[in-house]
């Protein structure tokens, strides 16, 4: 009895495991490839929030803008901070802010959220990757209220600013302030201490600084 | 023949009907009122779930002969979860948009009472063409409810339905946004059990 009772386990756990394998040899390449191409456009949706598409140029890491109004752009992005702070560059090169990214983890998935600084510290954009299922349409009104924003006004307004607390429990608020503020704080210290330039692209060894 | 056909039509009409998860046996709720805040999630919620219950049925009931008693849980957990995982996988591949929409209550289809239920008062018990159409019942039954929801919800509450505008632009600058929060969902559950409780009535008369 023992025995058949391990044997069927054993055979349900390999049929499981091998189909899993199957599967995941089949679709990694693609959710590997999606998840690159995400990143990129969520970056470049907070930093130009009211562009109407970005286009991938042939050369890599550049990207063609284009507006309601019908005006086009190429940009450029780099990374700064592996998998945490990227560049916005316009074609000339001149920097035209930051996207830096805050991560928390709840309920097992990763709530990503991508804020977009000019070179005046203010906030441009922000955009939440929520992957929580509870709906994106209210963030996006919610997220609204961080635009054009100083270090200053973001705290919840129980702490004497302006943020009002979110409509979901998808994530903690105050965790999220707390890392925009800091973020915010750090790169005004590299502007004032010309660790960043506005009109530089960052050296390499200047990237590593950061 | 004859006889078997009906029974399996029985099995099949049994889970959208009188066996109906979400308006019957009100099971899996959670994940009904969470993921129906517009019609394409829910759509996408219910062909999911659809998927995990009918493989999971037919394989269960396959292996129902040479799985001991005692270890008849575990089995079905695995065996529900590797389907789940499949689905994960696909729609994170082929339907991002429709992956993030769900979220986290697509990898808690695993844990759905619904699934589970079925498995152990169905399919350890009946063969496999008879587990096949019960979990086809049960699911096409699920998604009716869920997508119906969803409809209701997102017209209701953002003006449009699988994104597109129905009620004008005057609706939708100022929506009835309560119907997209839980207790719309509630309140949209409730009006579909109504609704069913007297079309039931109302037949037996």
């Amino acid at each position: 009895m023992k025995l058949k009772m391990i044997l069927s386990l054993t055979i349900v756990c390999l049929v499981s495991a091998f189909s899993l394998a199957g599967i995941y040899q089949i679709t990694n390449t693609k959710i590997e490839k999606d998840k690159a191409g995400r990143l990129e456009f969520n970056l470049l949706e907070a930093m130009f929030p009211g562009v109407k598409s970005f286009l991938p140029t042939n050369k890599p890491g550049f990207y063609t803008l284009s507006e309601t109004s019908g005006i086009t752009k190429t940009v450029s992005l780099k990374p700064l901070i592996p998998d945490t702070v990227w560049g916005i560059y316009a074609n000339d090169n001149q920097m035209t802010g930051i996207v830096f990214k805050i991560s928390q983890y709840k309920f097992g998935k990763t709530v990503e959220t991508y804020v977009a600084l000019g070179n005046d510290t203010v906030i441009k954009g922000i955009t939440t990757v929520e992957g929580l299922g509870t709906g994106t349409k209210s963030n996006d009104s919610w997220l609204s209220q961080f635009i054009n924003k100083k270090e200053t006004d973001i705290l919840l307004k129980k702490d004497g600013g302006t943020i009002e607390v979110a409509p979901s429990t998808a994530m903690s608020v105050r965790v999220m302030i707390n890392s925009i503020r800091e973020n915010i704080n750090t790169y005004k210290y590299l502007l004032e201490t010309k660790q960043i330039t506005e009109t530089k692209v960052i050296e390499t060894s200047r990237q590593d600084s950061l | 023949m004859i006889a078997r056909r009906i029974n399996v039509w029985k099995h099949f009409s049994d889970g959208v009907t009188t066996n109906n998860p979400v308006l019957v046996l009100m099971l899996g709720l959670c994940s009904v009122i969470a993921v129906s805040t517009n019609a394409l999630s829910a759509l996408g919620m219910g062909i999911a779930f659809t998927f995990v219950m009918v493989c999971s049925n037919v394989l269960i009931s396959v292996v129902r002969n040479v799985t001991p008693d005692t270890i008849r849980i575990p089995v079905f957990i695995i065996i529900i979860s590797t389907f789940v995982t499949i689905t994960d996988y696909v729609l994170q591949a082929f339907m991002p948009v429709i992956h993030s929409q769900l979220g986290i209550f697509l990898p808690l289809i695993a844990i759905n009472c619904i699934v589970f239920g079925r498995a152990e008062s169905f399919a350890s018990k009946n063969k496999p063409v008879a587990s096949l159409f019960d979990g086809l019942g049960i699911g096409i039954g699920f998604t009716i409810v869920i997508f119906l929801m969803g409809a209701i919800r997102e017209i209701l509450g953002n003006g449009t339905i699988c994104g597109k505008m129905v009620l004008g632009k005057a609706f939708a600058a100022s929506p009835i946004a309560f119907m997209i929060l839980p207790p719309g969902g509630f309140l949209v559950i409730a009006f579909l059990i109504g609704m069913k409780n007297w079309l039931s009535n109302k037949g037996e008369k």
